[in-house]
């Protein structure tokens, strides 16, 4: 068994510990919040933070989640009070929405080690790749939660 | 809107281009910076003319997202070998990112005309506006892509 704590709920799960933590979180404890992007680590669709950190969990053997703490997109604020939710619905971020969840989780994980983030910083902490190209309003979210937080 | 005819930097170059597509018409200039063989996009600006703008928040979502999907396939070729897609992830089709985005602004013409799309006009002039933008950088014509094929790389 397995053992972590998913939005500050304690779980054990019987799982390969090979397992993605993402399929762990999709299947086994059905928060499908978080997408299944390109399994190679490359898009940030599939990002949850595991001690505060963002990590890609299509990539990361659920065995390396024992005994942490692991935030998903359903953990950020069940009534959209996190600032970030917020800004994401100010400037109408989605389009097709698919990659929103690992952006925003994304952005609140930079938020929390820069409140003020600068471009610079933007550019290099938000590697998720959107399809839709709403990065211009990604970015503007992003400076626009910092004034809300 | 774009100050069209302004003197820029050395490096620096404009490009324009205009499409009718899905029943509306766009024009678009680019502004790119070419360092070596490296470029930049670093503005563009859109105006589309799609008879009346029902919603325009989401047109111009539409269209912005548009530049950058343009953008995109700047770099990378779909290629099909015995009938297969060789791009088949985001490790071999990489598409623009948030930090190679360059700052985009979108105006609508309200003509009055019959409604057409938005949703995919904003690709359709971007390559053309692009290499435009690099031979008015560089006096360099680019008349295939992807950019890898003249030695440019978009950064």
């Amino acid at each position: 068994m397995i053992s972590f704590t998913v939005n500050n709920r304690a779980v054990q799960v019987d799982a390969d510990p090979e397992t993605p933590l993402l399929w762990v979180l999709r299947d086994d404890l059905g928060l499908t919040g978080t997408k299944y992007g390109c399994g190679i680590a490359a898009c940030g669709a599939c990002t949850v933070h595991v001690g505060g950190q963002p990590v890609r969990s299509c990539s990361l053997p659920v065995a390396a989640a024992q005994g942490k703490a692991i935030t998903t997109i359903e953990g950020l604020a069940a009534d959209r009070s996190h600032p970030v939710q917020q800004a994401w619905i100010e400037h109408q971020v989605p389009q097709c929405g698919y990659c929103q969840s690992g952006m925003i989780m994304a952005a609140a994980a930079l938020l929390k080690v820069k409140p003020a983030p600068t471009d610079a910083d933007i550019d290099a902490a938000i590697t998720n790749i959107c399809r839709c190209g709403t990065y211009a309003r990604i970015r503007k979210a992003i400076h626009a939660a910092a004034r809300r937080a | 809107m774009s100050g069209w005819g302004r003197s820029l930097p050395k490096g620096r170059g404009r490009g324009l281009a205009l499409a009718r597509a899905f029943g509306g018409y766009v024009a678009q200039v680019v502004e790119v910076s070419v360092a070596g063989k490296d470029v930049k996009a670093r503005h563009v600006w859109s105006a589309l003319d799609c008879g009346q703008t029902l919603d325009p928040g989401i047109a111009a979502s539409n269209a912005e997202g548009g530049v950058v999907w343009g953008l995109s396939g700047l770099r990378t070729e779909a290629a099909f070998v015995n009938g297969t897609l060789q791009q088949t992830n985001f490790d071999r089709f990489e598409p623009v990112h948030l930090w190679e985005t360059p700052t985009i602004e979108t105006r609508f013409v309200e003509s009055g005309a019959k409604v057409g799309g938005t949703g995919e006009l904003g690709p359709v002039p971007t390559h053309a506006a692009f290499c435009n933008a690099v031979f008015a950088a560089t006096g360099e014509r680019i008349r295939s892509l992807p950019l890898s094929r003249h030695g440019f790389r978009l950064v």
